[in-house]
């Protein structure tokens, strides 16, 4: 019998987080693609060809069977459904609703996290060396008024924008979740198996430690620390994020996120105390 | 046995109303005021974010309301509220993102600005800072602030407006190819949009799909479904339209205007 090799095309961009999660999935499932690069820096998300896939004008989009899938979290999901051996998502209803539950406290509040702190440490210091038109031309792109309000804010403020506080506090929320999920001694936050719960995490994890970033929140948290070095070990990590960053990329994180390191671990503390006190006031 | 934490006019309680409905499944409730109940310390044990609906079933706690449609629908799944194909089954989920990302801090903002400003105002500022500022969700309290301060001057409205347009230009986009939102059959995508649609009309913003007869005739065959009839107009007593009525003032002209100038 010949092999059926599902056609599958997926729009990306180097180093997006959202598009780490899609291949993470691609390659536990064992599904071949192909890439086509958008170029962020170039504008190219808001070609009006690509805005007919894309409406947001964002990366990933995934083609298949003539359908413009978007949304990674969506993306991962309806992966699973096309193909759906190895499964990623648990079978029952109440595991699920689990599962969709870690990826919604990732797009809804982690992920924009990620990009404040990102933005800080790394993308800042590139549009400063743009002219003020240019600037604004990048503002002007941003369809979501929110979205562009986040980004003049970080750029102006730096670590100083109380987006990235927000950011701070959602990925204190998100990994303390973690570190009490994990204590029943699981070995992925579903349980045994490994699943898109994890998927979602994982980019994230990885940013955050490509800035130098991650033990400001893991460091007193043994079970994260533990699950973050399994899930580095597996061999789709390398594949979907480690194999497709280039040695001056990783060197140009680590300085980029040293530089904002010790006022981001400032903030962090300021923060665990004034929750602590809030917590206080609760009880 | 399934038990519903909820309340008639929230949004997110009435699609899981409708689901329930639609899957025939008896529920225990707990009604909520949401005048500060949310927040007791017992109830935030089950729902950490101190917001409805929250279900329980055989003592799972399963919250928020998008995850809920999909739970039910999994749980129980006859007759079917996801369609079968991924790639319909992926626009349901998008209709269910649209929301939870954009929609429903924008009905938040919306209903906060006109029907639900009256009871705050009067009270004192301290007083109904402290209520809102009871919410963990730190981004929605500060919506709600400025819109109780602001009404529809507020600098969150424009946006809120546009995000409106949004989604009933993708109903008219989506209802050119069948009576429901994701084809031929009703879905959790019209369990999810039937309450915001509802809420604009409450609000007296039904204009807004003056020129979508597609969206307009959909309003009018979900609206009049058993399961909808059940779920959200026999439940609404006196107490539940009355913030609705007498809306002062009439927020449609100052909608209007902001829909023109975006």
């Amino acid at each position: 019998m010949q092999e059926v090799r599902p056609m599958l095309k997926l729009f990306t961009a180097h180093n997006s987080i959202c598009t780490q999660k899609v291949f993470l999935t691609l390659i536990e499932k064992g599904l071949p693609w192909e890439s086509e690069y958008i170029d962020l820096f170039k504008n190219e998300q808001y070609r009006p060809e690509y805005l007919k896939l894309n409406p947001k004008g964002v990366v990933p989009t995934l083609i298949h069977e003539g359908h413009a899938i978007v949304e990674s979290t969506l993306i991962c999901e309806y992966l699973d459904q096309s193909f759906p051996q190895p499964s990623l998502v648990p079978a029952s209803a109440f595991e699920r609703a689990q599962m969709r539950r870690w990826s919604k406290h990732i797009d809804e509040g982690v992920f924009e996290a990620t990009r404040e702190i990102s933005f800080s440490a790394m993308f800042r210091d590139k549009m400063k060396a743009m002219t003020q038109e240019q600037r604004n031309g990048r503002y002007r792109n941003i369809g979501d008024p929110g979205r562009r309000a986040r980004m003049i804010s970080t750029y102006e403020l730096g670590c100083g924008s109380p987006f990235v506080e927000q950011g701070i506090f959602a990925f204190e929320k998100i990994f303390g979740e973690m570190e009490e999920c994990l204590s029943d001694g699981r070995s992925w936050l579903l349980g045994e198996n490994f699943s898109l719960a994890d998927i979602n995490v994982i980019p994230f994890a990885a940013r955050l430690d490509y800035l130098t970033l991650l033990d400001v929140w893991i460091k007193d948290r043994p079970l994260v620390a533990a699950w973050w070095q399994k899930a580095k070990a597996r061999p789709s990590f390398s594949e979907a994020i480690a194999e497709f960053l280039k040695e001056d990329q990783i060197r140009a994180m680590a300085a980029s996120g040293s530089r904002i390191k010790s006022e981001i671990a400032a903030k962090h503390a300021e923060i665990l105390k004034t929750r602590q006190s809030a917590l206080g006031a609760v009880a | 046995m399934l038990e519903l934490y909820h309340n008639i006019n929230s949004v997110c309680a009435q699609k899981v109303r409708i689901a329930l409905a639609e899957k025939a499944q008896p529920v225990k409730e707990h009604l909520l005021t949401l005048q500060g109940d949310q927040n007791d310390p017992a109830y935030m044990k089950l729902n950490p974010n101190g917001v409805v609906p929250t279900l329980v079933h055989d003592g799972n706690v399963i919250v928020e309301s998008s995850l809920i449609l999909y739970y039910i629908d999994e749980a129980f799944p006859d007759p079917p509220l996801m369609p079968k194909t991924p790639a319909a089954r992926h626009r349901v989920r998008l209709y269910n993102k649209l929301i939870d990302e954009y929609m429903h801090n924008a009905c938040t903002i919306m209903t906060f600005a006109t029907a639900f400003r009256p009871r705050f105002l009067k009270m004192s500022r301290e007083q109904w800072l402290a209520e809102i500022n009871k919410a963990p969700l730190k981004r929605r309290a500060e919506y709600k602030r400025s819109v109780i301060e602001h009404g529809l001057d507020s600098e969150f409205v424009i946006d809120a407006v546009i995000q409106h347009q949004k989604m009933i230009s993708w109903m008219a986009e989506d209802l050119r190819h069948g009576p429901y939102l994701a084809g031929d059959a009703f879905t959790n995508a019209d369990c999810a949009v039937i309450p915001y649609i509802l809420r604009l009309e409450l609000l007296k913003l039904g204009a807004m799909w003056q020129r979508e007869p597609a969206v307009a005739d959909w309003w009018t065959r979900v609206r009049d479904r058993p399961s909808v009839k059940a779920a959200i107009f026999d439940r609404m007593l006196e107490t539940d339209w009355a913030p609705f009525r007498n809306l002062a003032p009439d927020p449609w002209p100052k909608v209007q205007n902001l829909l023109k100038a975006a």
